[in-house]
């Protein structure tokens, strides 16, 4: 069985042509390695129709022979519990807007755990299309003592069945046996009809299979139980989180962001050496200053994003997470939150887009909800240049607690405490007023601990870069534009105006008095208009209203320390972020929500930003 | 008697899970009626137990568990 390559038909029905599968849904549950067969079916042949957590967005992708394969999320059952499930059962039935109507079904599930899938897999097989069990993680049933028998699957469930490992690629043969109708599919039997009365998932066991000696259960991994005794530990479980989550920090602060800067001021130099050959003055602004220059500082963090999804990929793929969900729960609970909103917050430290499109796992929809609301306010990488320029130029580089640690670090921790505790703060709230309702559910499953497959974790890294990328080629690139001519409108016998007489010094005026009670300037303002499209922008803007100054120096002397921590706070806490905007309208499918959390996001910032501005003032900073 | 009171160290049958929330996600977690539980560890004074289910561990919420009626092994 080293190869665990079977594939058992029964009951010959007459063979479909080759080809005539076109459109080819894959299903199962969470966590049975769907995604890695996926990823190994269509290899980079892919379409992420959006950003995509880890299963949950639904994409699509071409097989080698040219049948497209669509990625469904993963379901426990065809009852609509979740979104995700909605999704996945509307394809199923050729009734979600957009998805092609189903040919065939490729059903992953997981064989160390066979009978817990047996409900799933007679739903699916009651939905009446060719459909073909795969059993996955089959090499790992029988190196833990594990036995099964697809011959007698097959003939018990009446389907083709297919033992295989997506991981190491075995039985990829009988799949595409499967699909080009080489195999005959075999007779569907109606084993339960779909939508009837039948408690989905709990009607069904495996005795007979067990019985008859088809299947045999492994044991629950000597490692895992081990390493759960100290992950799940009261004392030692909380501290190995706090180190994960810490040790990920510690490698995107002292290696991925000092690349990222290595890397803007490298690619910066490139363009200022480029545009030498460039003979139009105008033309050589535009493209240096206008496009290139803002492009260069911002792919200047795509390290620190993809160092952030990195660890939160290993976590995850690993089996570390559902344990820190476990450990997590218990802090969530005190806010009405419960522990499945874990991963969503800690992706939301890279950018709250994904983060907001991972709540889709979260089963209860009031905790989606609160998760979605409150996830903007954890500190995302893009505040980080802000965070960085405005400490750089305003925070002494004194150490604080008997030289252990820089005052600019814990200026850093600050901030990203007060986002934190914003969130909470804000969970809290919307617990006791417009999310009101029982303590929700929290129950989550304990996988093995696995090493995590190099090709998943590539993959997923992959995945995150290109979205970036495209975001990067496309809104910034716009908005970079934009704000250049905007500073150096309007022109005056062909020659630029300076930004001080510039449509954008004009709206900056209008923009004026409402931050002059903050402390802060116009030049500011401005910066901030331009980071409701990209946070990040706020560097290279005022980059470009200084012109060759030290923006640093520039803001030293004109905000203040006063005002620096106002804009700080504010930043903070600011819902500035138009990409973030659009997700929860998405994902909410309302205006509703994201409306009333800008709304009281600009609120909570401005309030903040203007008690600290007038304590800092009060206390002579 | 429900999943929530059992104690550490002690093993029972499931009877059924209760209709309401949680109800099919416990389903597919393994809690059918017939499934063996233990409870192998509790979290935070039981608010959060890890049962194991035919086998395999679960983490659950005290509040979630008492959904899911059980008989102990002793009483069989």
């Amino acid at each position: 069985m080293s190869t665990a390559t079977v594939i058992a038909v029964e009951k010959s029905a007459p063979a479909r042509p080759a080809g005539t599968y076109h459109t080819i849904g894959l299903i199962g549950p969470p966590n049975v390695g769907k995604t890695t067969l996926f990823n190994r079916l269509t290899g980079l042949r892919q379409k992420v129709s959006n950003y995509s957590g880890v299963t949950v967005e639904h994409r699509s992708g071409k097989l080698k022979s040219g049948q497209t394969v669509i990625d469904l999320p993963g379901v426990w059952s065809l009852t609509p519990e979740s979104e995700d499930q909605k999704i996945a059962v509307n394809v199923l039935h050729g009734a979600q807007p957009g998805v092609p109507k189903l040919d065939a079904v490729l059903l992953v599930v997981d064989g160390t755990a066979l009978h817990r899938y047996m409900g799933l897999i007679h739903e699916v097989l009651a939905c009446g299309l060719p459909t073909m069990v795969l059993i996955n993680m089959a090499d790992e049933l029988v190196a833990r003592n594990g036995y099964i028998d697809p011959l007698a699957v097959a003939r018990e469930l009446g389907s083709p069945t297919a033992l295989i490992s997506a991981s190491r690629g075995t039985g990829m043969e009988a799949i595409s046996h499967f699909l080009n109708g080489e195999h005959a599919a075999a007779q569907i039997l109606p084993v339960l009809q779909a939508g009837g009365n039948a408690a989905p998932g709990c009607a069904t066991d495996c005795n007979t299979l067990t019985r008859s000696g088809a299947y045999r259960r492994p044991h629950h991994s000597k490692f895992t139980r081990a390493f759960d005794r100290w992950a799940l530990h009261p004392v030692v479980g909380p501290l190995m989180c706090i180190f994960f989550i810490a040790a990920a920090f510690q490698i995107m602060f002292r290696l991925a962001y000092p690349a990222g800067q290595w890397l803007s001021t490298w690619l910066g130099n490139i363009g200022i050496a480029a545009g030498e050959h460039i003979p139009d003055a105008i033309l050589r602004a535009i493209i240096v200053d206008g496009i290139w220059n803002g492009i260069a500082s911002i792919l200047g963090f795509l390290p620190t994003i993809l160092c952030m999804f990195l660890v939160i990929t290993l976590l995850e793929d690993s089996g570390y997470m559902a344990r820190a969900a476990v450990i997590a729960d218990r802090t969530m609970g005190h806010v009405g939150l419960n522990g499945r909103s874990f991963l969503p917050l800690l992706s939301a430290y890279a950018c709250a887009v994904p983060a907001i499109m991972a709540t889709r796992a979260i089963p209860s929809k009031r905790d989606r909800l609160a998760t979605i609301l409150i996830a903007p306010f954890m500190t995302c990488s893009a505040r980080l240049p802000v965070y960085a320029l405005l400490i750089a130029a305003f925070i002494p580089q004194r150490k604080v607690l008997g030289n252990l640690l820089g005052l600019q670090a814990v200026t850093l921790m600050l901030l990203y405490a007060v986002g934190l505790l914003a969130a909470l703060f804000t969970a809290k709230l919307l617990h006791s007023s417009v999310l009101k309702g029982r303590a929700s559910m929290f129950a989550i499953e304990l996988p093995n601990y696995r090493m995590p497959r190099l090709r998943t974790v590539a993959l997923a890294i992959y995945d995150r870069s290109m979205v970036f990328l495209k975001q990067v080629g496309t809104v910034i690139l716009v908005l970079n534009l934009a704000i250049w001519f905007l500073s150096h409108m309007p022109f005056h016998n062909g020659q630029p105006s300076d930004v001080g007489a510039s449509y954008l010094a004009r709206l900056g005026d209008v923009i004026q008095p409402l931050l002059h009670p903050l402390g802060l300037n116009r030049n500011v303002g401005i910066s901030l208009l331009g980071a409701f499209v990209a946070r990040e922008s706020v560097v290279s803007t005022l980059a470009t209203l200084y012109g060759q100054v030290n923006v640093g120096d520039a803001l030293r002397a004109e905000i203040g320390l006063a005002g620096a921590i106002a804009l700080l706070v504010f930043f903070a806490l600011a819902m500035q972020c138009t990409a973030t905007l659009a997700v929860v309208r998405r994902e909410t499918n309302s205006w509703k929500w994201p409306l009333l959390q800008f709304a009281y996001m600009t609120i909570l910032a401005y309030g903040a930003s203007f008690a600290t501005y007038r304590i800092a003032l009060a206390m002579h900073l | 008697m429900h999943l929530a009171e059992l104690k550490h160290g002690e093993k029972a049958t499931v009877l059924g899970v209760a209709q309401g929330e949680a109800y099919c996600h416990l389903c597919a977690l393994g809690l059918n009626a017939g499934a063996e539980v233990e409870v192998v560890r509790t979290l935070s004074r039981r608010t959060v137990l890890i049962v194991r289910v035919d086998g395999f561990d679960i983490a659950l919420r005290g509040e979630t568990a008492s959904t899911v009626k059980i008989r102990m092994e002793s009483a069989l």
